[in-house]
């Protein structure tokens, strides 16, 4: 029993060292201004395919989401945007004045749903 | 209070899909198991002693936020959380029903990595609490009031230890 939770506790350590420096070299990447701004026009384009579409039409038959084959409904659509959001910030380097405006009090609402802390 | 700890872990990393919460989940739940099995203890220490221990294992949460925007310097503060972390579960799990917060004698522990660390438990948490040292100069003054409360309690546990 002991040596089983002293090996799940090697396994997870060493899942969590891979997922942070994985997590490191995605973010210091080289983000290309272009690319990620037609990624992003594209992606409020699919936004607005979908919601005139409405939600009884399939994502994977309208015509730009054959681009993004990895949404296939509303949370991920809104998740892959905020995530595309966030890339064009950090293309334009824009991440320090990200963090100092989600500070401010209109983001309170993000803030207390993101760090409740431990 | 472990459990909840673990609980709060959990959610944390359901949130974020951070594999090191889960270290922190399988630590808080070891932990919370072993106090509620753990061994009546054969000698304690004074009372100021516990009340010094405590506070010492609070200190942790007074840490600042960061002030660097170096990801650099995350990513060296995110590692040494799981290696100071690792080496705290490791070192919780080896002592097993003898753990607790305040120095007292519920059996000595030699093995595993106790053999190679006399205190890997404090050892553990000045690892992962250096980590928040290097996002916030601040947090050196906190991190040497810690370590030292952490060179005083393994001093008394080696005293009351030695003296049984």
């Amino acid at each position: 029993m002991k040596k089983t939770i002293q090996a799940l506790a090697l396994v997870l350590a060493i899942g969590a060292t891979v997922q942070t420096i994985r997590a490191y070299a995605d973010e210091t990447g080289f983000f290309s201004v272009e690319v990620e701004e037609q990624r992003m026009s594209k992606l409020i384009e699919l936004r607005k395919e979908v919601t005139a579409t409405g939600e009884a039409i399939p994502f994977a038959y309208t015509a730009l989401s054959e681009e993004f084959p990895q949404i296939a409904n509303h949370e991920q659509l809104n998740e892959a945007i905020a995530r595309q959001a966030l890339r064009y910030l950090q293309a334009i380097g824009a991440e320090d004045a990200l963090i100092k405006v989600i500070k401010q009090p209109e983001f309170q609402s993000l803030r207390s749903r993101g760090e409740p802390g431990i | 209070m472990m459990v909840g700890f673990g609980i709060v872990a959990f959610y944390r990393w359901q949130q974020t899909q951070l594999i090191f919460f889960l270290l922190l989940v399988l630590r808080d739940f070891a932990a919370g198991y072993f106090f509620f099995k753990r061994k009546p203890a054969q000698s304690k220490g004074p009372r100021t002693l516990t009340i010094l221990a405590y506070a010492s294992s609070a200190i942790p949460l007074l840490y600042f936020g960061s002030t660097v925007s170096s990801k650099a310097l995350f990513l060296a503060s995110d590692l040494l959380a799981i290696v100071g972390f690792l080496i705290v579960v490791l070192a919780t799990v080896e002592l097993g029903t003898s753990i607790g917060i305040s120095p007292a004698n519920r059996g000595l522990v030699r093995s595993g990595i106790y053999r190679y660390i006399k205190h890997p438990m404090y050892s553990g948490y000045a690892v992962s609490e250096f980590g928040l040292v290097i996002l916030n100069p601040l947090n050196m003054a906190l991190f040497i009031i810690s370590v030292s409360l952490y060179a005083f309690r393994a001093k008394s546990e080696n005293q009351i230890l030695k003296s049984f």
